[in-house]
């Protein structure tokens, strides 16, 4: 393969130089044509290169004049930004041109894709899969009862939490907002478990904004604790909550892969109702990427008799990041701790590429 | 193994035939199955050694124990739900299983299940202990401990001494063969400078090694105290430290003099001096915990100890370099480990591979784990770092 890849990169780095070498002897009569006739709309012959886009930039920062400067630099940028464009069409034509020899298309190395491989990764060997199949979440997978959740937030919050907690309402369906009315989270669960309820959400408050997320399932746990951020309401995204209908949505868990990983993808689809309404065509989403979790809701349609599908989306949008998991319900006291990365962030965090979920 | 469609983990080695192994550690986990592991090969080994009943619910091990620690053949398993497996590491099979009986049937669960002398010590949640005997499931002496209870512990050097304790349920020591129903020591709660009540909640206690009247206790609300039922200062601990602010979970003596590792709900693991009273401190921390830590072995010949807990991984850590050694995801929530009497041959045997997969595995699993330079020199048990440079200044 390394072989194949570098031969590649060879002819690439050929093409380019016979290519500059073309717009050399070209380049001095474009220039004195324009000015000769000084005509704006004069035929460019070549389009701009990495080369052209250095030099400007080396011209504009040399310029004494800071305005000047700035609508230099956002020339050159422009100029950039074309140059790029030209190589993609210049790929995409030579591609086209060769057909099925085309060379194959390079995949850009992330931080995912070079993910440093976790022991805990799911393998699907049997008893692990026992262990997953009989934690907290199995009487939701059997469908012994249906999920009934209480939402509530810290005391007295703000505007936005409050129409935060209640859009959540409108997107998890069976799910009641209370206030707070200074009920510790003990006595809060307490109190939950005689109701019937399974889980139950609070919503803290840092700097006035919706920060954190506990997500306690009841009648034994687990407590999981989120970083809460980036929470975009409906009203930020420009959409209506009338939009958001009644009916029952889809849960899609996405790019969970460890232990810890398959455990919160499990106790996200045990918020919602086991079964969807599909006429509502309701879809939330929860997407984990570099251990952030994206949670998103959209309704979709299809075209084309099925071949595409259209999104739309609902509203609200949030970001979570885990911090710690709790066997039990709520106790900050005298609880144990499955896992947990408070005050040892930088000892569990030691690489880029080392992810957790 | 094919047939349960089994995918081969990373790091863990499974063979088809496994008879040429040794197992040296031994390991219980919530969905109720005993894991064998054997340590000193390229790439450590485990094996399930329960077989999984797909008709039943699992029932969660809480604790491990050798019927004989001198001899260290047969493995007591006790389940949450009372039943008592013994486990035969020479045949590689359960020989036994019973459900302890007991006159007044509650569906409190098992804390605790020993062995002495063909008898079982059976410590309930709901503060009974009973001296059981497997054969004809009678018990002979009975005994009521209090409610919530945690753990019941007996002195290695004195079999007949047992400590126990729990939530609002203080250290209490008992003497089977003492002829009363009454704890022959009970302790003293620790006073509070505005004379309020301190809560009680002893998680886990140990007799120190070669001692029966040195007990240490890890609390629950996160405090390390020893008892020293000789002196004289009103049955109060000797020592009471706060370890941490969160819970202490498990507690376990070393073959240093007088060094117990403390274990806590957040992973925080750490080596505690507990020669000099008033003078205590922790020497070391250990790294590489993602969570609460509910069991610790240190070995008495070797400066090793295994640690497991709720993150599902068993570890090995040196005490002497202080570092960790090997990292094996065992895929359950674990309860219990206990190690075998030639957890040093098997080590020793195969050192050079013990040396060889440190550099292989442990360095990417563990993160800054220091490369020990004579193997050898530690595994036979050389002088702690430490010491070391102490004498040099000295000389």
């Amino acid at each position: 393969m390394s072989d194949s890849d570098s031969e590649l990169e060879y002819e690439e780095v050929g093409d380019e130089g016979e290519e500059e070498e073309e717009e050399e002897e070209e380049k001095p009569k474009v220039a004195t044509i324009i000015k000769g006739k000084r005509v704006l709309s004069a035929p460019v012959s070549a389009a701009p290169t990495k080369e052209d886009y250095l030099g400007l930039m080396a011209k504009a920062n040399k310029e004494p004049n800071r305005f000047k400067k700035r609508m230099d630099i956002a020339r050159a940028k422009k100029m950039k930004q074309k140059a790029k464009k030209a190589e993609q069409k210049r790929k995409r034509e030579e591609a086209e041109a060769l057909g099925e020899d085309a060379p194959p298309k390079q995949v850009p190395n992330t931080l995912e894709s070079l993910r440093e491989p976790d022991p805990t990764e799911i393998s699907g060997e049997m008893y692990e899969m026992v262990d997953i199949f009989h934690d907290e979440f199995a009487p939701y997978f059997d469908q012994s009862y249906f999920p009934k959740i209480v939402i509530t937030s810290s005391q007295n919050p703000n505007l936005k939490t409050r129409l935060f907690m209640k859009e959540l309402e409108r997107v998890i369906p069976n799910s009641e907002v209370f206030l707070r009315r200074n009920s510790t989270i003990k006595k809060m669960v307490k109190q939950c478990k005689e109701k019937g309820y399974t889980d139950i959400i609070v919503i803290n408050e840092h700097q006035k904004e919706p920060g954190s997320l506990l997500l306690c399932h009841l009648p034994e746990g687990p407590t999981f604790f989120f970083k809460l951020s980036n929470v975009k309401l409906t009203k930020h995204i420009k959409r209506d909550w009338k939009e958001i209908t009644s009916h029952r949505p889809e849960v899609i868990t996405t790019n969970f892969k460890t232990r810890a990983g398959v455990m919160i993808g499990r106790m996200f689809c045990s918020l919602f109702h086991q079964v969807p309404q599909f006429t509502g065509r309701r879809v939330v989403t929860f997407h984990n990427q570099r251990d952030y979790i994206f949670f998103r809701h959209h309704r979709y349609e299809f075209k084309k008799n099925g071949e595409k599908a259209a999104l739309r989306e609902l509203g609200p949008r949030f970001t979570l990041k885990l911090k710690s998991i709790q066997k039990g319900t709520f106790d900050s006291k005298t609880g144990e701790y499955e896992w947990i990365i408070t005050n040892k962030r930088h000892k569990m965090e030691s690489s880029r590429r080392r992810f957790h979920l | 193994m094919e047939c349960n469609g089994v995918n081969m983990a990373p790091e863990i080695m499974k063979r088809e035939d496994s008879s040429d192994t040794n197992f040296n550690v031994y390991v219980g986990s919530e969905t109720g199955f005993l894991k064998g592991i054997c340590f000193g090969l390229e790439t450590p080994m485990m094996k399930e050694l329960s077989d999984y009943d797909k008709s039943k619910k699992p029932v969660p091990i809480k604790t491990l124990s050798w019927t004989d620690p001198n001899n260290r053949k047969d493995l007591l398993v006790g389940l949450i739900d009372r039943t008592v497996k013994v486990y035969n590491t020479k045949l590689r099979a359960f020989t036994q299983e019973k459900r302890v009986q007991l006159s007044d049937e509650g569906e409190s669960q098992l804390v605790s299940l020993s062995q002495l002398d063909d008898k079982y010590l059976v410590g309930l949640e709901n503060g009974k202990i009973s001296y059981w005997n497997p054969a004809d499931s009678k018990s002979t002496i009975e005994l009521k401990a209090g409610n919530h209870l945690s753990c019941v512990k007996s002195c290695p050097q004195d079999s007949s001494l047992f400590v126990t304790g729990g939530k609002e349920n203080d250290v209490k020591i008992w003497k089977l063969d003492s002829g009363t129903t009454e704890p022959i020591w009970k302790a003293r709660n620790v006073p509070h400078v505005l004379e309020l009540r301190v809560p009680v909640w002893v998680q886990d206690a140990a007799f120190l090694p070669q001692t029966t009247d040195l007990v240490a206790i890890a609390s629950r609300y996160g405090q390390l105290r020893l008892y020293d039922t000789k002196m004289d200062n009103r049955n109060r601990p000797v020592i009471n430290m706060e370890f941490s602010d969160h819970p202490a979970m498990c507690i376990s003596p070393t073959r240093n003099d007088r060094q117990v590792i403390v274990g806590s709900a957040q992973g925080k693991v750490g080596l505690v001096d507990i020669r000099n009273y008033g003078k205590e401190k922790v020497v070391h921390l250990f790294h590489g915990f993602n969570g609460s830590v509910r069991s610790i072995v240190a070995d008495e010949n070797t400066p090793y100890f295994v640690s497991c807990g709720l993150d599902r991984f068993l570890y090995l850590h040196n005490l002497n370099n202080r570092s960790p050694v090997k990292k094996l995801f065992l895929k359950s929530r674990l309860t219990g480990v206990q190690i075998t009497k030639d957890f040093l041959a098997q080590l020793v045997n195969n050192s050079d591979d013990l040396q060889s997969s440190w550099h292989n595995i442990d360095m990417s699993v563990l993160p800054g784990a220091p490369v020990p330079t004579n193997a050898e020199r530690e595994l036979i048990g050389g002088p702690s770092p430490k010491k070391f440079r102490k004498s040099k200044v000295t000389s």
